[in-house]
C-alpha cells in the first residue's frame, strides 16, 4: 500500500501558495517547503516501558526561503494562517534582510537564481503493515517477548533493550514552477542485550531497518542468540595488541568506513569550504580497483530514501567511486552554485527549524564475487572485525576514526574464538580503501542510526555493503 | 496556552497530564570565511503533552505515561483523538506506580538582550579575532536563541521561565606547512564577546601548532595528559553512573558513603557538584546544587521523581552541568616526566557501562624527558576502571557552559595505538 498524504498539508496547500505568491511579488525567487511528520518510540529495558513521540522527527513546520540581491535568507515558523503571514513579512523585511549591517565587515555572497524549471508530482514509498494497523499494543508485546527470551539466554545477561522507531512524514515543495509532495514510511527496530560480570557491563547491538511498515520487525527475534552471544563474548574479550592486521569488516563495519571515512569527504559543500581533501582526487585512485560506491536517496529502497531533496531537487543515485576512481560529490543547491556544478539531491534539514546542509542518503559499496568462507580462509592472522558502534569524520586529512565492538581472532583462516573488545580503528582512508583485496558476493544495509554534521544536525541515513579485506590499523 | 489543549484533555477523560509548551525565537548567520552563506530566522513553537494512565496489572499499581506532540493550529477533535490515543498507549506502559508531588506556582523570567543586536555583538567578536597571519577561520556559525518555556501538570505545578543562549561553532584553518583545521563549539549564557575571542585566539594557535604535526606516536603505552575540553567527558562517566535510571537497571551498585574510585586511591580524589542552567526541571522541580562526590565518596543519587520514588531517594531534577574540585598538581609539575598530552581529538568518548574510553588523535604534544614534538594520528585507548585509582588532576581549571573544573587529567600506562 502507498503512505497516505497528510490531510493537514492538503488543508494548509492553499495558503501555503498565498504566502509564497506574496514573497514573489517582492523577492525574485522563494521557496516553501512543508512539513507534517509523526514518528514514535517505543521501547523497553528494566528502566522501564516507553512510548512516545519523538521530540525531533515529529513536527508540523514550514520554511520559506527567498532570494535577494545574490543573498539567500530563510525563515522557519509552524503557525500559518493570514495573521502569521503579515508578521512574517514583516520579520524578514525588517529584521533578517538588513542584518547584515549589524555583522561586521562581513563580505556579501553573489549567489544566482537556483533552477526553477518545472516539476509536479505527488509520490509515496509503500508499505504493508501500518503501525496504526499494528497498534502500540502489540509492538510492545512483541518488543516484551523478545526481551524476555534473551533474559533467559544466560544468567549473565542482565538486561536486553529493545525498541522500535518510526516516522510517517509529508512534505511539499511550492517555488514559482514547482509543486511537489512526496510521502514516506521507514520503521527500524533493535535489541541491545546487557551482559554482566564482576561489575563489568558489556552489550551486544542488532538493527533492523525497512522502508516500508512494522512488517520490517518480523526478523527482530532472530537475533537475539548473536545479540546475546556478541554481550557475553565481550565480557572475556582481552584488549588488542594495537598495531596494522588483515581485516575481514562485516558490513555493518564496511558501512561505517563507506559513510564515516569516505561519504562525509565527499560532501560538497566542504569543498566549497575548503574543508575536503577529496575535491584534489576527482578523476584519481583513491581506493582499490574493485571499489564501486553509491551515495542517493535512490541508490536503494532504505531510510533515507525520498522523491525530492529539502531544496527541491528530485532525488538521484550517484556513482561517487567507480572501480577505484573518484568520479564526484554529493551536493545541495547553494553549494552546487558556488562549486559550478550540479545539485544531486542531497540537500536535507534535520528539520523545518534548521537549514540545508549536504548530506548523505543511502550510501555503499557494491558487491564483489568472492565468498566469505574463502576471505576468512585467506587471512594467515587478522582479525574480523564485527559491530560498528560510531566514527567520526574527517574529510581535511582522511584520518580515520571509528569504534568497532570486537574484533574476533583468525589465525590460519580460521576464526579462533578469541575476542578483543573495544576497538578502535584508525589510519588515513585511502590506505585502507586501496588496501582492499577481497569482496563478498553478500550485501547488507541498514539505517538503525542518525548522522550528524560534526555534533549536531542529526538526519536519518542508512549504509552498507559487502564483507571488505583490508589491512587496516587498530587499538 | 492554547485553551484546545485542556478541552481535548477534558474530553479525551483524562485528569493526570503534563504540557511543556517552549517558544523558540532565533537568529542565525553561516559564514564561509567571512562571507555571509546564509541568514535565518526562526519563531516556532512546540508543546509536549506528557498523558498518565494509572491501572493495576496482576494486582499491582502501574503508572503508565505516553508523551505526544502538538503545534499551533491543531483543532480541538484533532487533539482529543491523540491524547485518547495516548492514553491507550499509556496502558501498555507497564511502569510500576510513582508519585507526582504537588508543587506551588513559580516562575523566573529575565529580560533577555535582542536577537539582532546579540548577532552582531559575537560575530564582530569572531572576526576580530581573526588576526593570525598562518592560521585563520574558515566557517562559522552563529545560533542567538530565546525560548520561554512554560511547565504544568494537573497536580498544581505551574513554572516558567526563560533563557537566553548566543552558541555556535567555527572551523579553524592552517595551510603551512600542511592544510589542517581545528573544529570547536562553543555556548553562553549571554553574548560573551571576550569568551568567544578568546575561545577563536587559542584554537587558532592549536590549528598553527597541528600544521606542525606530521608524525603519529608510536604504538606503545604512555603516561597520558588530555587537557581541554574532553575533562567533562571524563567526569561525566561518573554522573551517569550515579544517576537513577542506572542504579534502577542495576548496571551499577553505587550507594551513598561508597568509594566511587575504588578503594586503592594513589592518585587524586575526585569532588562533584551538580548544577543547573535552568531554574526549573522538566517536572518542574526547582533547581538547587547538588554535592554529588566528595574526596571521592558518593553523597547522593541524583534522579526524576519516577526513580527517586522506586529508589527511595529524594527527586532532584537533572542536571546539565557540572563544578568539580580542581586537582592538587599544576599542570606544570603534570609535564616534568615524559608524557603524551592529547589537547585535540577528532571525537572523544567514554563507555559509560564498561569504561572504556578513547578516540583519534588530531594533535598531542610528545614530551620524551628531553625534547618535544608535536604529533598527529593513532588512538588512544583506556579503561577508567583500570585507572581511576591513579589519576592525576591539576590545579588550573576552566570553564565552559556546562563544565568548571579541572584543565588536565593525567593517567598512566594508557595503551595508544600509533605508527
Amino acid at each position: 500500500m502507498k503512505v497516505e498524504k497528510s490531510r493537514f498539508i492538503t488543508e494548509k496547500k492553499p495558503l501555503l501558495k498565498k504566502l509564497l505568491g506574496r514573497l514573489l511579488e517582492k523577492y525574485e525567487y522563494a521557496s516553501v517547503l512543508a512539513t507534517d511528520s509523526v514518528s514514535k518510540d517505543l521501547g523497553i529495558s528494566t528502566r522501564g516501558t516507553k512510548i512516545a513521540e519523538d521530540s525531533v522527527l515529529t513536527e508540523r513546520g514550514f520554511v520559506v526561503k527567498i532570494y535577494d540581491k545574490g543573498e539567500f535568507a530563510e525563515y522557519s515558523f509552524n503557525d500559518i494562517s493570514d495573521e502569521a503571514i503579515d508578521k512574517m513579512l514583516e520579520d524578514i523585511e525588517k529584521t533578517l534582510i538588513p542584518v547584515n549591517g549589524m555583522l561586521g565587515p562581513v563580505e556579501p555572497s553573489d549567489f544566482r537564481i537556483p533552477d526553477d524549471s518545472p516539476l509536479s508530482f505527488e509520490k509515496a514509498t509503500e508499505y504493508r503493515i501500518s503501525p496504526v494497523e499494528m497498534g502500540d499494543e502489540a509492538v510492545i508485546k512483541l518488543l516484551s517477548d523478545i526481551r524476555e527470551k534473551a533474559l533467559k539466554v544466560s544468567d549473565k545477561i542482565i538486561d536486553c533493550i529493545t525498541n522500535c522507531s518510526y516516522q510517517v512524514y509529508t512534505k511539499l515543495f511550492l517555488s514559482r514552477n514547482r509543486d511537489m509532495t512526496q510521502s514516506v514510511m521507514w520503521v527500524c527496530g533493535m535489541l541491545m542485550p546487557m551482559a554482566s560480570e564482576n561489575g563489568r557491563v558489556e552489550t551486544g547491538y542488532k538493527p533492523v531497518s525497512l522502508l516500508g511498515g512494522m512488517e520490517c520487525l518480523d526478523n527482530l527475534a532472530a537475533k537475539i542468540d548473536e545479540g546475546c552471544a556478541d554481550a557475553l563474548a565481550k565480557l572475556d574479550a582481552g584488549q588488542i595488541e594495537p598495531g596494522e592486521y588483515e581485516c575481514i569488516c562485516e558490513p555493518d563495519v564496511t558501512g561505517m568506513i563507506v559513510h564515516e571515512a569516505f561519504g562525509h569527504g565527499v560532501e560538497m559543500d566542504m569543498f566549497v569550504k575548503d574543508r575536503a581533501l577529496a575535491r584534489q582526487y576527482v578523476g584519481k585512485q583513491v581506493a582499490s580497483e574493485l571499489i564501486t560506491m553509491h551515495d542517493g536517496a535512490l541508490t536503494i529502497p532504505q531510510v533515507a530514501s525520498y522523491f525530492f531533496d529539502d531544496d527541491g531537487v528530485p532525488a538521484h543515485d550517484t556513482v561517487i567511486i567507480e572501480k577505484g576512481i573518484l568520479k564526484q560529490g554529493i551536493c545541495d543547491t547553494q553549494s552546487a552554485m558556488m562549486l559550478g556544478t550540479e545539485p544531486t539531491g542531497n540537500g536535507r534539514r534535520e528539520s523545518s527549524e534548521r537549514k540545508a546542509y549536504t548530506r548523505m542518503t543511502n550510501t555503499i559499496f557494491e558487491a564483489g564475487t568472492s565468498k566469505v568462507e574463502d576471505m576468512i580462509a585467506s587471512i594467515k592472522y587478522g582479525m574480523l572485525l564485527c559491530g560498528a558502534e560510531s566514527g567520526m569524520e574527517d574529510p581535511k586529512n582522511w584520518g580515520i576514526q571509528l569504534m568497532v565492538g570486537m574484533a574476533k581472532e583468525i589465525k590460519d583462516g580460521k576464526l579462533t574464538g578469541k575476542v578483543f573488545s573495544p576497538i578502535v580503528m584508525t589510519g588515513y582512508v585511502p590506505d585502507l580503501l586501496k588496501s582492499i583485496s577481497m569482496i563478498s558476493d553478500t550485501f547488507e544495509a541498514g539505517g538503525s542510526g542518525f548522522c550528524g554534521k560534526g555534533y549536531k544536525e542529526w538526519v536519518k541515513v542508512s549504509d552498507g555493503g559487502p564483507y571488505i579485506k583490508a589491512r587496516i590499523r587498530l587499538g | 496556552m492554547d485553551a484546545n489543549i485542556f478541552k481535548a484533555l477534558s474530553n479525551a477523560g483524562i485528569e493526570e497530564y503534563r504540557i511543556t509548551e517552549t517558544k523558540t525565537e532565533s537568529l542565525e548567520a553561516f559564514f564561509v570565511k567571512h562571507r555571509l552563506d546564509l541568514k535565518r530566522m526562526k519563531e516556532s513553537t512546540a508543546t509536549e503533552v506528557t498523558v498518565y494512565n494509572v491501572f493495576e496489572d496482576e494486582g499491582v499499581k502501574m503508572r503508565g505515561s505516553a508523551e505526544v506532540y502538538v503545534f499551533p493550529g491543531m483543532t480541538e477533535e484533532e487533539l482529543t483523538a491523540k491524547f485518547k490515543d495516548a492514553y491507550i498507549a499509556a496502558g501498555f506502559v507497564k511502569n510500576k506506580y510513582y508519585d507526582i508531588a504537588a508543587r506551588e506556582k513559580d516562575s523566573e523570567i529575565k529580560e533577555l538582550p535582542s536577537l539582532e543586536e546579540s548577532l552582531g555583538i559575537m560575530s564582530r567578536a569572531l572576526f576580530e579575532a581573526d588576526k593570525d597571519e598562518a592560521a585563520f577561520i574558515n566557517s562559522a556559525e552563529i545560533f542567538i536563541e530565546k525560548k520561554l518555556v512554560r511547565i504544568l501538570n494537573s497536580f498544581g505545578s505551574d513554572v516558567s521561565y526563560n533563557r537566553f543562549v548566543a552558541k555556535g561553532e567555527f572551523v579553524c584553518q592552517c595551510k603551512e606547512p600542511q592544510d589542517v583545521e581545528t573544529y570547536m563549539d562553543f555556548a553562553y549564557q549571554t553574548a560573551d564577546a571576550n569568551a568567544l575571542q578568546k575561545l577563536v585566539s587559542d584554537t587558532l594557535l592549536t590549528t598553527r601548532a597541528r600544521a606542525m604535526a606530521t608524525e603519529a606516536p608510536k604504538a606503545g603505552n604512555y603516561r597520558v595528559i588530555i587537557s581541554g575540553r574532553y575533562l567533562a567527558e571524563i567526569f561525566n562517566f561518573y554522573i551517569a553512573r550515579t544517576s537513577g535510571p542506572f542504579l534502577y537497571a542495576k548496571y551499577t551498585d553505587y550507594k551513598p558513603g561508597d568509594s566511587i574510585q575504588g578503594e586503592d586511591i594513589k592518585g587524586d580524589s575526585i569532588n562533584v557538584t551538580l548544577k543547573a542552567l535552568s531554574p526549573f526541571s522538566s517536572e518542574g522541580i526547582r533547581m538547587k546544587d547538588m554535592k554529588l562526590i566528595e574526596d571521592g565518596k558518593l553523597l547522593g543519587i541524583h534522579s526524576s521523581e519516577k526513580y527517586a520514588y522506586y529508589l527511595g531517594t529524594e527527586p532532584t531534577g537533572s542536571f546539565d552541568s557540572m563544578e568539580v574540585g580542581k586537582g592538587s598538581i599544576s599542570f606544570e609539575d603534570m609535564k616534568k616526566a615524559p608524557y603524551l598530552n592529547v589537547v585535540n581529538f577528532s571525537d572523544f568518548q567514554v563507555e559509560e557501562l564498561n569504561g572504556s574510553f578513547g578516540g583519534e588523535i588530531r594533535l598531542a604534544f610528545l614530551f620524551d624527558g628531553e625534547k618535544t614534538i608535536p604529533v598527529t594520528g593513532g588512538s588512544v585507548n583506556g579503561n577508567l576502571f583500570d585507572l581511576q585509582g591513579n589519576m592525576h588532576i591539576s590545579s588550573e581549571t576552566q570553564k565552559q557552559l556546562h563544565y568548571e573544573g579541572p584543565y588536565a587529567i593525567c593517567f598512566d600506562n594508557v595503551n595508544v595505538a600509533g605508527k
